[in-house]
């Protein structure tokens, strides 16, 4: 589903560039849920975000799903993350004075800008937190903003979800709440690729891929098969 | 601007009310404040009109007076300049095209009038019998005087409502009254026709027939004001024209030799009296418009610091699947919008004023719905103009960057 090849990724301007990936390659099939760990300024957040199509590598070859994503441009890259890839970020990340229900229409009015609410009701029911569809994000918890936030990256089914440190301001009821939430969605077949730099985080993944430098330092199958432990 | 971008927008704005409010605020007070200023302005032009109309009359016609550039400065014009003759009202009446009538009268402007032992001060004017006719006046009580009063040299008047509530309070037609040590039968009363400009009440005021005046009266052939009524009103500049070529060949001046008379048109005057084109209003309606672009600034500087204030709202949108178009498109129709409902704010609220205005002064105020359109319109593009560089900065906000920065 996803092949990434020779990926590289500099920042910054041609006089001091910073390399935040070098010459990354990486094949990740359908279905599969993989965690990405290494140390801060490994570049994992560098390459969720090329492999979520918010970020364009420098150079190298990005394929999703057989289309080479790496050549497209603004409005295409838009569809695809709108129409295949679903978001879930470390600080939740829902918008301001706009309330649960409309934070998971979001993505429907970007798409063909019709709400279709059943679908949101689902997913709100989905993540459990229909009773907050009409709260706003200040008055939920760490744990209800989060799975608001799933509910919105599920909303246009996507195929992949990208997720970055999603338990990583969450107290560890909370988090084990989330992570039971992410393996459930990957039993019903959803791809996800999660970056985390917690070891029993990172064992709920079917393989792990750590990166240190920019480069892939090592692979290794799952301690523990994902959903031995629930 | 899709639909659903437009409900988007205005849920921003209701959840930033604060927000809103300061970007609406100088658009509101921008149309306020020219709705308002046209508004006074035309009732200004509508007051001054009805004074003259109270005074002239008809407001088609044109005026020759005596005096002009040789006599400046010099008062008492009623009775010092007496080249103005009703030889001249004849040759106007025969020879200027577009003249559709003239009346001829001689003034005294403060004459003492007495009846049942009572006395009043009056402007008389003895004046030929169309001059009512041309003045557009009409009758409370019997009938104005005519032609073959004015060959009989009758000792008849014709008295403002005024002048016949304070001598006759119980019917004035048949009654006696003295003038200049002369008896006059009142044979009608004018209708009332209110105040003229300065205030002064246009129903004090008694006419005599012009024959009689000139030989029994004011003894003298030279007239105080001859009164032309045009067919065509909008020709009246080259009527006046030729009414002043005439009488200036009739009363020999030549050359580079100054006029002993004047031509007036009251449309004129009253352009200039209502003083539409004042410094005081000119000054409003630059105001008016410095609220405008003041308020285009703020909407600016507002939407600017909201796209850095926004980055991340505007990166998660960008990751659910918005484009750059989108994010542009969003910003600038929070531009427009809040502009364009600004604009309709400020018009209502100065339609409210009219009324409220209108309602408590009893002024003839109304709303001048073409300036307001006008402004609302410029409010709308100057909000949309505000809106582009905000709008561009969202756009180009790299999301990948923002959400980096975020974590």
């Amino acid at each position: 589903m996803i092949a990434l090849s020779e990926i590289t990724k500099h920042y910054g301007g041609t006089d001091h560039p910073v390399t935040a990936l070098a010459s990354v390659s990486l094949a990740i099939g359908r279905g599969e849920f993989v965690a990405v760990v290494g140390p801060s300024g490994s570049g994992k957040s560098t390459l969720l975000q090329i492999i979520g199509c918010l970020d364009v590598p420098t150079s190298g070859t990005y394929v999703l799903d057989g289309t080479t994503v790496s050549e497209m441009d603004d409005a295409t890259l838009s569809r695809i993350r709108n129409e295949r890839i679903g978001f879930v970020f470390q600080s939740f990340n829902l918008i301001a004075r706009t309330t649960v229900a409309e934070n998971v229409e979001t993505p429907m009015l970007y798409g063909d800008g019709r709400i279709d609410r059943a679908r949101v009701e689902h997913v709100l029911e989905r993540v459990r937190i229909t009773h907050r569809a009409r709260h706003f994000p200040h008055e939920l918890s760490g744990g209800e903003q989060q799975r608001a936030a799933i509910a919105r990256a599920l909303v246009r089914s996507p195929s992949l979800l990208i997720a970055d440190e999603p338990t990583g301001n969450l107290d560890s009821a909370n988090g084990a709440q989330i992570l039971s939430l992410l393996s459930e969605l990957h039993r019903d077949g959803l791809t996800i690729v999660m970056v985390t730099h917690d070891a029993a985080v990172a064992r709920r993944a079917e393989r792990v891929i750590e990166l240190a430098d920019g480069r892939i330092a090592g692979t290794s199958a799952p301690a523990v098969l994902a959903g031995a432990s629930r | 601007m899709s639909d659903a971008t437009v409900r988007l927008v205005l849920r921003t704005l209701r959840r930033n009310k604060g927000r809103s409010f300061v970007m609406a605020l100088g658009f509101i007070v921008g149309v306020v404040s020219i709705t308002l200023t046209e508004a006074t302005g035309e009732a200004a032009r509508t007051a001054v009109r009805q004074s003259f109309r109270a005074m002239i009359g008809d407001l088609d016609v044109l005026l020759v007076q005596p005096g002009g550039d040789a006599q400046r400065g010099r008062a008492n014009l009623e009775t010092s300049i007496t080249t103005l003759t009703a030889d001249d009202a004849a040759a106007i009446r025969q020879s200027v095209p577009n003249v559709a009538d003239v009346g001829v009268a001689q003034v005294e402007l403060g004459a003492v009038v007495e009846a049942n032992g009572r006395n009043t001060t009056t402007p008389l004017f003895a004046t030929s019998a169309n001059y009512a006719v041309i003045r557009g006046d009409s009758m409370a009580q019997g009938a104005f005087f005519t032609d073959d009063d004015g060959r009989a040299l009758a000792r008849v008047a014709v008295i403002g409502s005024d002048v016949a509530r304070e001598l006759f309070p119980t019917g004035a037609v048949g009654q006696h009254l003295r003038m200049k040590a002369i008896d006059f039968t009142v044979v009608g009363v004018i209708a009332p026709n209110g105040a003229g400009p300065g205030g002064f009440s246009m129903d004090n005021i008694a006419y005599i027939p012009f024959e009689t005046a000139r030989r029994r009266v004011f003894n003298r052939d030279y007239l105080n004001i001859v009164n032309i009524k045009l067919a065509n009103p909008s020709r009246w500049a080259q009527t006046a024209a030729a009414v002043h070529a005439l009488v200036r060949q009739r009363h020999g001046t030549t050359g580079a030799a100054l006029d002993d008379f004047r031509v007036t048109s009251p449309q004129a005057m009253i352009a200039r009296m209502a003083g539409v084109d004042s410094t005081l209003r000119r000054m409003l309606v630059w105001i008016g418009g410095l609220a405008l672009v003041i308020g285009g600034i703020v909407v600016a500087v507002l939407m600017l610091a909201a796209a850095s204030a926004r980055r991340i709202e505007i990166a998660v949108r960008r990751a659910v699947g918005a484009t750059r178009a989108d994010i542009r498109g969003q910003f600038w129709s929070e531009a427009a919008l809040i502009s364009a409902a600004a604009a309709v704010i400020g018009a209502a609220i100065a339609n409210g004023v009219i009324a409220a205005g209108a309602f408590m002064m009893r002024a003839q105020l109304s709303m001048p719905w073409a300036a307001t359109l006008g402004a609302v319109l410029v409010t709308i593009a100057i909000g949309t103009a505000a809106g582009y560089l905000p709008a561009r900065r969202a756009a180009s906000i790299a999301p990948a960057d923002a959400l980096r920065a975020a974590e």
